[in-house]
């Protein structure tokens, strides 16, 4: 087994990294909190436009058939540019459940779409409130839900009975108004409160079993666990670049073995999640069993690990970490949501404890 | 080397505890008259020049200074009971707050008598508001790197250069500033430096706002070009303003101030979580009240210290060291308990909006008054390490 | 420090300076026991400093830290603090102790001991896991309810109620049963002293809080002398950064405990009864062991680890010393509860009366 990426892997993540760099500035990322705006539209086309968006889709429906790794690779270079898109919930997570579990129209009505980066999704996710009748309405709410507020599709999960998950599909129009605005601290992107009481929408044909619920699960929480490992790089190396640029006492402060030290151990906790993050994509489609529990390890390592790096950048940049004159508030600010967003931090934790007490 | 860092403990006097209900009796009052919020939704404090003054009018402020120049002539004890007692309830003590507690006792030290007269009154009145002028764009921890000058001229000084993170600058009267006067040496690059009071209305100063991460405006950059302030804004030594300053710094670092922070997010946190809470819970809140306990013996310590005339450092910096990252562990172990429950994502929750102004506010309370690295450093002195 | 402590630290450190070496530690860890010591530290009159406060109960508590502060810094083998509680609760009790070493029961705050009465006899019950020291005793004051109050009573401990282990210092450890245990003689304790059950445990465990901070003092010098003397890379350790914000962050928290644990003394002796401080001091030094010892080994490298070395006696003490007598979730969880049981705004007049 090899545990390096693959040329045509390494070719991808720069490839990424030139497209988001020229797509989504810190300029863009700075003012998209004003903008009004659901996502970076350019942004978004732009990953459209070089396939990116069709990584989890068949060619068939206009993909490009990547995999869950690279997948991985462009959520990481998202994070880490603080880029505003719904990668995640529509070209990862809706990607996956609709080819898995939709039927034939249901696949080529969404994810030729999808891949084309003229729709966006969002997932409402699992919740012990929501339910659905025979008829096929729906009652729950779901907050914070990332990327709702302007989303075109939602996709809901709900108690499908006998064990089992049945995935809607509710087309987010204007007359039903489900989402409204939900205001955080996160000005790099958009959260809506998902509220639905009787709406009804186009359940995908098959069911998503346990195996398929915790294939979704270890989708969002590695998922979300690459993105945060992208900006925790990115705010360890803006604390490493000012600690050598910035003179007090006469030397650069990095110089100073209690930043330097502290930048060493931001180092490795750095790697660290690197490798069970990338051990959790891996098994996602070549060890399904421990996909699980390995994704939901690497969010929590993430959980912990990346709120430090992100803080720890604010320290090393003194007062002026404070302000907004400088961005490092912005991975703060981001790595605080991604916390709560897919799940509070002790919702991993309590699967990991549960998981090992099984084993004693 | 002897490690001699004891923090003796303190007894409150009667005296302290009758003071302690007379203040708690006053704010229960504003509290009701809704000038103190029955719960703050958020961290620091509020500024109200009414509340200054109404303080000043009970006679709170200036507690220690002599009765000659409108002070009380109290203890340092009793000054620290009266400090606490604010800063729990959440009154709104920012305008006069950094007046009251170090530029006046630098004017007291180091000032003229005429100075004296001047500002001190006023400041133990609630009237006369001051900030701090010493951070530069080029110089934060490394304050003697600073480079905004003060040319002698006829009749006084003129000021150019600018200085940043002055807190409350755009509502100040006056700053307490240090600026170079004097080239510095090569043996002591902390020569050269002299402190002014500058009268904020001169013509010539721009206090342009510098919005924290939480939007609010608290800090301010001042640019001073060819400002022209009198003599007698001198304070203190020519050239000798560099000891006057680190014993302002000093002041700085000891109160309850530096670990009270998030304390109204742990009054809230218990009341939330209630008397049902599990094993695991009350272990959390207790090791959190541990803290908060140790800390406060720690504050009374080190204000017996300066009742006693001493120079505390190295215990000030060990209760500011400790202190705020106990202020940053209050919002990790509130999030943690918070976000568990159902009802943490309600449009109404003001626990969680509480939460989250401290949260943003977390990162500010190892850096301002000293980083913790530097803090590390003067207990690292204080062991004979450096 | 008044003149009469200053006097017993004097008079303390020079009965260690001349009983108490390595050599004594190892024989003790091999299971002899420390005569000349103990002998010297009776003979001074110190085993009795808790016991002697002339002022109500908690009087002598002052001097008995004097003496375990400076104990804890020698990394003392020996049931100083046991046998003070001992003596205390038997002078109060008006019971009269035949044996230097005495032990006492209960020794952990959720213990329950009860005692029922069978015409002249008092039927104990109940049961321990972890008793430190036990084994060197051969009688025990027990404090158990009955259900008319609680009695004390001098205990006969034999063999067969014991069963032996060893700390992770060496020191004896024992669990020992109670159930059936029939005595001829005790005391009824008066009816107002519906706490004093609880006065062992507690006064057990602050004395034990005492000797960590006294071992914890003795860390922070050891690491910064050794700091200062350890050359590499052609100076001293002292003189890298890393090395100064280590010690600090140890100095630091250290003088934290210490703090807290002399307010509590301070403040049980002024009142003349327990209080919160007392909970919070026993729950912060045994929170902060961990940190303690594992800065003091880091900053000492290999050397630390050796036997040789005097680090490990002082570090190997903090580990042990913190489970007896309650673990520091225990004082926590009071205090949490108390915390969590107040009404809005009384949580500040809460802290500022404990």
């Amino acid at each position: 087994m090899q545990f390096s990426f693959t040329e045509d892997q390494e070719m991808i993540r720069q490839s990424v990294v030139e497209l988001v760099a020229r797509a989504c500035p810190i300029s863009e990322v700075r003012a998209f909190g004003q903008s009004g705006a659901a996502y970076s539209d350019r942004l978004w086309q732009d990953l459209a436009g070089a396939g990116f968006l069709g990584a989890l889709i068949p060619e068939a429906h206009g993909g490009s058939e990547l995999g869950m790794l690279e997948a991985g690779i462009v959520l990481e270079v998202l994070g880490g540019a603080l880029a505003s898109v719904p990668y995640l919930s529509t070209a990862v997570a809706a990607a996956d459940l609709i080819g898995r579990l939709g039927n034939d129209a249901q696949k080529a009505q969404w994810l030729p779409k999808i891949a084309a980066g003229q729709i966006s999704v969002a997932i409402a996710g699992w919740s012990e409130s929501a339910s659905v009748s025979n008829d096929g309405q729906i009652q729950g709410n779901w907050a914070p839900v990332a990327h709702a507020a302007g989303a075109d599709l939602l996709l809901a999960v709900l108690n499908g009975g006998g064990g089992n998950a049945q995935v809607v599909v509710l087309e987010n129009s204007n007359a039903d108004a489900m989402v409204e605005e939900f205001p955080t601290m996160d000005s790099t992107r958009r959260f809506g409160a998902v509220e639905l009481a009787g709406t009804a929408g186009e359940r995908l044909e098959k069911p998503l079993d346990p195996a398929g619920r915790a294939r979704l699960g270890a989708i969002l929480s590695a998922g979300a666990a690459s993105e945060m490992m992208g900006g925790a790089t990115c705010a360890m190396d803006m604390a490493t670049n000012y600690a050598k640029e910035r003179i007090q006492f006469g030397r650069p402060i990095g110089t100073f073995q209690a930043i330097k030290h502290m930048l060493a151990d931001q180092l490795v906790a750095l790697e660290g999640l690197r490798s069970i993050v990338w051990c959790a994509l891996w098994s996602i489609d070549h060890a399904p069993e421990e996909a699980l529990l390995a994704a939901v390890t690497a969010k929590a390592v993430a959980d912990k690990v990346v709120l430090q790096i992100a803080s720890e950048n604010i320290q090393v940049h003194g007062g002026s970490g404070f302000t907004t004159d400088i961005d490092a508030h912005l991975y703060v600010k981001r790595a605080q949501l991604d916390r709560i967003v897919w799940g509070p931090p002790s919702h991993h934790t309590d699967f990991l404890e549960q998981r090992l007490a099984e084993l004693a | 080397m002897s490690w001699d860092v004891r923090f003796t403990p303190i007894v409150l006097s009667e005296r302290c505890e009758t003071l302690r209900g007379e203040v708690r009796d006053f704010l229960a009052q504003q509290r009701k008259a809704g000038i103190i919020p029955e719960v703050p939704t958020r961290v620091g404090m509020d500024y109200s020049a009414d509340f200054s003054r109404s303080l000043g009018e009970r006679g709170w402020l200036g507690w220690r200074w002599p009765k000659a120049y409108g002070g009380h002539e109290g203890t340092a004890l009793e000054r620290y009971v009266i400090t606490e007692e604010l800063l729990a309830t959440g009154a709104p003590v920012r305008a006069h707050w950094v007046a009251d507690r170090q530029s006046g006792p630098v004017l007291l030290t180091f000032g003229s008598e005429a100075q004296k007269q001047n500002y001190l009154p006023r400041i133990a009145a609630g009237e006369c508001f001051f900030c701090i002028g010493l951070s530069e764009p080029d110089s934060g921890s490394d304050l003697a790197s600073l480079r905004c000058r003060a040319e002698k001229i006829d009749g006084g000084f003129r000021i150019t250069g600018t200085k940043l993170w002055t807190s409350n600058a755009h509502r100040a009267h006056y700053m307490l500033a240090l600026f170079r006067t004097a080239p510095a040496t090569s043996e002591n690059r902390r020569s050269g430096l002299s402190q002014f009071i500058v009268d904020l209305s001169t013509p010539g100063i721009e206090v342009r706002p510098v919005l924290n991460l939480a939007g609010e405006h608290d800090f301010n950059e001042v640019h001073f070009d060819g400002v022209e302030i009198p003599d007698d804004s001198l304070v203190g030594a020519l050239n000798k303003g560099w000891g006057q300053a680190s014993a302002e710094l000093a002041y700085e670092r000891s109160g309850p101030e530096r670990w009270l922070s998030t304390y109204h997010l742990l009054a809230r946190l218990v009341e939330t979580l209630g008397p049902d809470s599990s094993e695991d819970i009350r272990r959390q809140i207790g090791e959190l009240l541990v803290d908060l306990v140790t800390l406060r013996q720690m504050s009374l310590s080190v204000a017996g210290m300066l009742e006693a005339g001493k120079e505390p450092t190295v215990q000030a910096a060990v209760v500011k060291e400790i202190g705020t990252r106990f202020e940053q562990r209050i919002p990790r172990v509130a999030h943690q308990l918070l976000s568990a429950r159902s009802d943490y994502d309600d449009q109404d929750n003001t626990v969680r909006d509480l939460l989250e102004h401290a949260i943003l506010w977390s990162p500010a309370f190892t850096i301002r008054g000293g980083t913790t690295e530097i803090l590390r450093g003067i207990i690292a002195r204080g062991l004979g390490l450096r | 420090m008044t003149d009469l402590s200053d006097m017993i630290e004097t008079t303390v450190e020079r009965i260690f300076a001349d009983h108490l070496d390595d050599s004594i530690r190892r024989r003790v860890e091999a299971g002899d026991w420390p005569e000349k010591l103990w002998q010297a530290l009776d003979d001074a009159g110190l085993l009795d400093a808790l016991a002697s406060g002339e002022g109500g109960r908690f009087s002598g508590l002052g001097d008995a830290c004097t003496v375990l502060r400076s104990a804890g810094g020698h990394a003392i083998p020996a049931p100083v603090g046991e046998t003070m509680v001992a003596r205390w609760i038997a002078g109060a009790c008006g019971i009269e102790l035949e044996e230097s070493v005495v032990a006492v029961l209960p020794t952990r705050p959720d213990t329950r001991l009860t005692a029922q009465r069978k015409e002249a006899t008092l039927v104990l019950g109940g049961s321990e896991q972890r008793v430190p020291w036990l084994s060197a005793a051969t009688s025990a004051l027990v404090l158990a309810e009955t259900d008319k109050g609680p009695v004390a009573a001098l205990v006969n401990i034999t063999d067969k109620m014991r069963k032996d282990r060893k700390s992770i210092t060496s020191e004896p450890l024992s669990s020992v049963c109670l159930d059936g245990v029939a005595v001829q003689q005790w005391v009824d304790l008066p009816k107002g002293d519906i706490v004093a059950c609880e006065n062992a445990p507690r006064m057990l465990a602050l004395l034990r809080s005492m000797m960590m901070i006294g071992a914890a003092e003795r860390i922070v010098s050891m690491s910064v002398a050794y700091s200062a003397d350890r050359q590499q890379f052609g100076r001293p350790i002292s003189k890298f950064q890393a090395v100064q914000q280590n010690l600090s962050v140890l100095a630091a928290e250290t003088a934290a405990s210490a703090a807290i644990t002399d307010a509590a003394v301070s403040e049980v002796m002024r009142r003349g009864e327990w209080t919160g401080l007392a909970d919070a001091a026993c729950t912060r030094i045994r929170l902060m062991s961990d940190e303690i010892a594992r800065i003091a080994h880091q900053v000492h490298g290999a050397i630390g680890f050796t036997q040789e070395y005097a680090l490990h006696d002082l570090t190997r003490r903090l580990f042990a010393w913190r489970d007896d007598y309650g673990y520091g979730n225990d004082w926590a969880q009071r205090l949490g509860a108390q915390a969590l049981n107040v009404e809005r705004h009384a949580l500040w007049p809460l802290v500022t009366s404990l």
